[in-house]
């Protein structure tokens, strides 16, 4: 009976959407459950609504196009389901009821909530709706960490694959993650690429033997270095000890070496001889080949004893100057052979996929070590035993590739391992649930677990520990000791860099090019003479200097004066590429702070230290930094530095090209920091800051211009969240440099926010958005790391489990050194919806 | 390595100066549609040809934020007229095209959908179907390359080409709300799959001809085929057993999955039927190039190629994604397409759209140039039995219009087409025109097409 009322309160749930009479059985049993607050709606819930918000949002009134009248209070279906959600975040964000309207209490918008939640969701706080995961693809960084764990070999994805379509801000989303032909394709020459990359294809190569010390010098200077100047004559020799008598191929590796300089060029040759006993293999002349490396082979029939190889450098030029120092470096002579079966040796990596040695001769053996190798490499492919249908086949696909194609045996097993690879079962990570427990929402079994926890924690595929604790059942009994185990290991790493690098857009930063020129231009203020001078100067440069006045010598003269200075200034604004990785490092290296040494979320906001290498303090104006490596440094009290929103990955990646966005900046902050998105533009409405220029054809700063745009009701009721936030930070120009003022004038970053509070400088709004904002931060990140963790939005069953790890947060002072255990605590992460709803 | 002589630009220079000579070649000529039109010609007489016989090829441009409509339509009647500024550099192709003014993109209006007319512009462009309006729930409806490919596909050895111009993509949410499939694909297999663009011009080139040096493609080709082969079976079987056991939802994922198998097994049956495929004298293309210019122009020479080399007879090319906001420094404008496209009148702002919009026509001008340089099988041009559309989902990109959008067909559809004029079709549905273009090209049994009402008069 317990089993009858749990699945039909799940069919309730489900079915609301649908109402229809046969479903009133069901339906009343779902009523009948303790938790639910039987007819409160009219009672206590409409009153409220009545009071503060029926004004504009009911009775025919729909402002902004949302009316209560079409929104049932119960039944509602999952569209209806998630207005209400939009309610339920309006009241909680506190955007609605409008700043100059009455606000229900804390008390009413608590009843609200939970009413929301118990009677229109459904939500039982014990049994929280999971959800459902569309079956993920691997994506790209997936894909390359899966290969290089599984096979040694790295693999660029990013150069090879197309990139993954992205939902919700992440590139892990299920739902988005699609398969097209071509992709299809790229999969199954990938997968020959690395297997035949990584895997030997035979049981044993000849030997090699690298010479590449030994060998005596002689020539006009003593020669210790192994590069050998185009200009001075060499010879190197050395005996080779050759135990057996047959056939070996010598191999010479060497690579013509040069220091670059610009616009020179250098004109010396050499001539390059290689002997083996006397006999000359190899006569050839080298000019510049800037960095290119040659391999030469020479097959030789040699007996047992010693024999010479020599290599001798002939300098062609005696009388050109050595501009670029052209060289050979002379790398190795590689001895291979003899080429004889019996003296064979293993090749690179064959233990690894191959740890029996050799195959046996006999038919059934072979066959059954066939099996071993690819069971072995199925468990790790596929992330869970594979099934004995499927085995057979591969067995069968490698059997048939050296019986009936004559491969030999490790190529044959090889083929069974593209044919793994190119597998929707390698691509895809396919989840299981326990099933059979008559359980609604089951918990998925663990390898689904492990795989969810490794792709989670490391973007790569489980390890053998986690396997293994799979394989025993003993994943769930000791997950909190293995997230802690996953997130010690340098993997971790890739946690930090995908889910910050997409969450706070600090990958963007790599590939972002701002206008150095065009955002100082704006921040040029100059003297009426200056101005003089340049607008003088742009005619006077083309000028013959002869027919030109003394005086105007002189402003030539001071105009190239100001550019020069104008354009040191340019260089030192312009952020390198070591500058810019120390950014993303900084934003990422903040987070792993917060998460690893549990502090308070809140510092993301607004903290006293910054993550900094040398460069980036330097870029900054920071002193008394040091070293290429990025570290934790104490800001100096008056700093204006510390926390995300003076970080120049936001502050840059926020911006155009040529000048800051105080809308984009706001924007991201409502986003990704506090999580209440403001709606979407109407369509056909420019962005703001550019509409208008001020009296007189003056440029209005930022400010003016997004207050008069501001004047409109329409645009002020998003705009008024969005532009204080942004404009508190126009201290940062679109490179993340301080400023004090712009060519139009000081910056002003003093605003209000729309919950009512004042600021008047970045340090002031840190403070109130880290004290009073904590509960929109906790939620938001909490969102943001569950759709990365589960790789789908976050939905309206979402709340309760949300709402829980935000309490734990509250109770913790925001300390986030547990958050991703809570987040793989969590129903969403251990269990999954049984079916498909929209089945039924 | 020494990095100056890597630079991409000259490795494109390079690549250039090999195709004119690979052009010389007679062999590609002589090539393509040998048997194909004996085997092929059963249902419909003229699928994919031309009166002579020839390959008809067809392809679908896009240009992001639309064009300045000032500069951008011409002055005059049908037959007398006089280009605008952005058209300008077109002057010496102006009988080998037809400027359609008039044709509309209903679809991509806001309706109750609020805003993200970029990402409506660029989805709906080639499938005149509305977009559901999500991050995750992607519908779409099939494009008509896609539709044109289903049947034409067949004569080739590539039923269709998707190219991109664009590498990277920027994290975050893309365009109000609607996932950034929408922006980022033109052609759209069906509606929950979009036909991912390939970006990397080496990749389309070894993809059409195989990889390794001329005079080994051909071989690498076809053990790629014997590859590809050896594991189809099995990975068409677990495909199978993997989608009994899953619920619906991830069913379409493995859909996706077992078309891809299927397309692989034709394209190797086709393979098979057409013989060798054409090696192109020239050294392969290295990777993306850093420069716009240098990549745009080079996805181009691939186009030109693959309907040189009738590996294709469909193709489409997303040159940027609508609501692009590239910035075009190498023409002295730092301020980003779509910023600027939002130009509140302001003179400077319109100049520099203008600009932009003209950088466009230049390259397409150039490859227009280049398909009429190149001898089709029957002595006419490639141009000649081409049609090529390019366009852009918005019209105006101040106001995010999609009337009159910008819309160029190039080449005389092997004499079915009436270049050389400038027609003003009064509000028609842009697929209109897809349904005639479709009708030229043989495709049969499509009657309506996307928001169609019936097929474009007088193209």
């Amino acid at each position: 009976m317990l089993l009858f009322y749990t699945f039909s309160r799940y069919l309730a749930a489900v079915l609301f959407g649908l109402t229809s009479v046969s479903f009133a059985i069901v339906l009343n049993a779902a009523e009948a459950l303790p938790n639910r607050l039987d007819g409160i709606f009219e009672q206590s819930i409409k009153p409220i609504l009545q009071d503060h918000c029926f004004g504009c949002h009911a009775d025919a009134a729909a402002e902004g196009g949302f009316s209560f009248d079409s929104l049932p209070s119960e039944n509602a279906d999952e569209d209806q389901r998630r207005k209400w959600w939009t309610v339920m975040r309006k009241l909680r964000a506190g955007t609605m009821p409008p700043i100059d309207e009455l606000a229900p209490n804390d008390e009413q918008k608590h009843q609200i909530d939970q009413w929301i939640k118990s009677d229109v969701f459904l939500i039982d706080p014990q049994r929280p709706d999971p959800g459902q995961v569309t079956l993920r693809r691997l994506n790209r960084v997936e894909y390359k960490n899966t290969i290089s764990e599984l096979l040694g070999v790295e693999y660029d994805t990013q150069a090879n694959f197309p990139p993954d379509d992205t939902g919700h801000g992440f590139d892990n989303i299920g739902d988005v993650l699609t398969i097209s032909s071509l992709l299809l394709e790229k999969y199954f020459d990938a997968a020959r690429d690395v297997v035949t990359r990584a895997v030997p294809l035979v049981s044993g190569v000849p030997q090699s033997r690298y010479l590449s010390g030994g060998f005596i010098a002689s020539g006009e200077e003593k020669w210790e270095a192994k590069k050998l100047p185009y200009n001075k004559p060499a010879t190197l020799t050395r005996m080779i000890d050759v135990p057996l008598a047959g056939s070996y191929v010598v191999k010479l590796e060497v690579n013509a070496t040069e220091h670059y300089v610009d616009d020179a060029f250098d004109y010396n040759k050499c001539q390059i001889v290689f002997r083996l006993d006397d006999e000359v293999v190899f006569d050839r002349e080298f000019v510049r080949q800037s960095w290119t490396n040659y391999e030469f082979e020479f097959a030789r029939e040699w007996s047992a004893g010693s024999h010479e190889v020599s290599l001798e450098l002939i300098p062609l030029t005696p009388d050109e100057p050595s501009v670029r120092d052209l060289a050979i470096e002379f790398k190795s002579v590689i001895l291979v052979g003899p080429d004889d079966p019996a003296h064979f040796e293993k090749p690179e990596r064959y233990d690894r996929f191959f740890p029996d040695g050799p195959p046996p001769d006999d038919g059934e053996l072979r066959r059954a070590y066939a099996r071993t190798v690819i069971e072995r490499f199925a468990t790790r492919a596929f992330r869970r035993p594979v099934d004995e249908e499927s085995l057979s086949r591969l067995v069968d696909l490698a059997v048939y590739q050296y019986d009936n194609v004559g491969k030999p045996f490790e190529a044959a097993v090889a083929d069974a391992m593209i044919a793994m690879l190119a597998s929707p079962r390698f691509l895809f990570r396919e989840e299981q649930s326990i099933a059979n427990r008559g359980e609604s929402n089951p918990l998925v079994d663990e390898f689904s677990l492990a795989t969810r926890l490794s792709y989670f924690l490391w973007s790569s595929p489980p390890d053998d520990t986690l396997m293994e604790l799979a394989r025993q059942g003993k994943l769930r009994d000791q997950l909190d000791a293995q997230v802690d185990r996953l997130m010690a290991d340098p993997r971790s790493k890739n946690f930090f860099a995908n889910f910050v690098g997409q969450w706070l857009q600090s990958r963007d930063i790599d590939s972002r090019s701002s206008n150095v020129y065009a955002v100082l231009d704006r921040e040029r203020v100059s003297s009426e003479r200056e101005e003089f001078v340049r607008s003088e100067y742009r005619s006077l440069r083309w000028k013959d200097r002869d027919s030109l006045t003394d005086d105007e010598k002189k402003i030539l003269e001071e105009g190239r004066d100001l550019r020069r200075k104008f354009e040191s200034l340019v260089k030192a604004a312009e952020p390198s590429g070591e500058v810019k990785r120390a950014m993303r490092r900084e934003t990422e290296m903040m987070v792993e702070h917060l998460i690893r040494d549990n502090r308070p979320l809140q510092e993301l906001l607004d903290s006293d230290y910054a993550f900094l290498n040398e460069s980036l303090a330097e870029y900054y104006g920071i002193a008394g930094v040091e070293g290429r490596q990025s570290q934790k440094v104490l800001l100096p009290p008056d700093s204006v530095r510390g926390g995300l929103l003076t970080q120049a990955t936001f502050l840059s990646i926020t911006s155009n090209p040529d000048r800051t966005s105080p809308v984009k900046r706001g924007k991201f902050i409502l986003e990704n920091l506090l999580g209440t998105p403001t709606a979407a533009p109407p369509p056909n409405i420019p962005p703001l800051e550019e509409l208008a220029s001020g009296p007189g054809g003056r440029q209005l700063t930022l400010r003016e211009s997004l207050e008069i745009h501001r004047e409109n009701a329409l645009c002020a009721s998003c705009h008024n969240s969005m532009d204080p936030l942004g404009l508190a930070l126009e201290n940062f120009n679109a490179l993340g440099l301080y400023r004090e003022r712009e060519s139009s004038g000081p910056i002003d970053p003093s605003g209000q926010l729309i919950s009512g509070a004042t600021f008047s400088s970045v340090a002031e709004l840190k403070k109130i958005l880290a004290t009073k904002h904590r509960r929109e931060l906790y939620t938001c990140v909490t969102e943001k790391m569950l759709t990365y963790a589960t790789g789908r939005g976050v939905d309206y069953f979402d709340v309760e489990t949300v709402d829980q790890i935000v309490l734990k947060l509250e109770i913790n002072d925001g300390r986030c050194g547990d958050l991703l255990r809570w987040i793989v605590q969590s129903a969403p992460f251990q269990r999954t919806r049984i079916s498909d709803p929209s089945r039924l | 390595m020494n990095p100056r002589q890597y630079s991409p630009a000259i490795g494109r220079r390079h690549f250039l100066r090999g195709l004119s000579a690979c052009i010389a070649l007679p062999a590609f000529g002589s090539l393509a549609p040998r048997g194909v039109l004996a085997s092929e010609s059963l249902q419909a007489r003229s699928l994919g040809v031309t009166a002579t016989g020839a390959p008809l090829r067809t392809a679908f441009l896009y240009f992001p934020n639309g064009a300045i409509p000032s500069a951008f339509w011409p002055e005059g009647d049908e037959t007398s007229f006089s280009l605008g500024r952005t058209l300008s550099v077109l002057e010496p192709m102006r009988d080998k095209i037809q400027i359609l003014h008039g044709l509309d993109n209903k679809a991509a209006e806001a309706g109750n959908d609020g805003g993200g007319d970029h990402a409506r512009g660029n989805g709906t462009f080639l499938t005149g179907v509305r977009l559901n309006k999500s991050a995750t729930d992607i519908r779409n409806g099939v494009s008509i390359d896609q539709e044109i490919a289903s049947q034409v596909g067949r004569l080739t050895r590539f039923p269709s080409l998707e190219l991109s111009c664009e590498a990277n993509r920027q994290t975050g949410e893309c365009d109000s709300g609607y996932s950034c499939a929408y922006q980022f694909n033109l052609s759209w297999k069906n509606a929950t799959t979009p036909m991912s663009p390939e970006a990397n011009p080496r990749l389309v080139f070894e993809r059409l001809f195989g990889s390794g040096e001329h005079g080994q493609r051909n071989a690498n080709l076809a053990q790629r085929r014997q590859e590809q082969r050896s594991i189809l079976d099995f990975v068409l079987d677990d495909a199978k057993s993997m989608q009994r056991r899953l619920a619906r939802a991830d069913g379409r994922k493995l859909d996706q999955y077992l078309a891809g198998v299927r397309e692989i097994e034709t394209r190797i049956e086709n393979a098979e039927r057409f013989g060798a495929a054409p090696d192109p004298n020239v050294a392969t293309p290295a990777g993306v190039p850093t420069s716009y210019t240098d990549h745009v122009e080079l996805m181009y020479e691939m186009l030109a190629l693959a309907f040189q080399t009738d590996s294709t007879r469909v193709a489409t090319l997303l040159l940027a994604h609508d609501g692009s906001n590239r910035s075009f420094e190498h023409i002295g404008i730092v301020e980003g397409h779509h910023d600027l496209s939002h130009h509140q009148d302001k003179a400077d702002r319109i100049e520099k759209v203008i600009q932009i919009d003209e950088w466009y026509m230049t390259r397409f001008a150039k490859f227009l140039a280049r398909l009429d340089e190149i001898e089709d099988v029957d002595g006419k041009s490639l141009l000649h039995n081409s049609m090529i559309l390019l366009g852009s989902g918005n019209a105006d990109g101040n106001r995010h219009s999609h009337t009159d959008v910008p819309a160029i067909l190039a080449g005389n559809g092997g004499g079915s087409l009436q270049a050389g004029r400038f027609t003003k079709h009064g509000s028609k549905p842009l697929a209109n025109l897809y349904l005639s273009m479709a009708e030229k090209l043989g495709v049969q049994g499509l009657s309506r097409f996307g928001d169609s009402t019936q097929p474009l008069d007088g193209v």
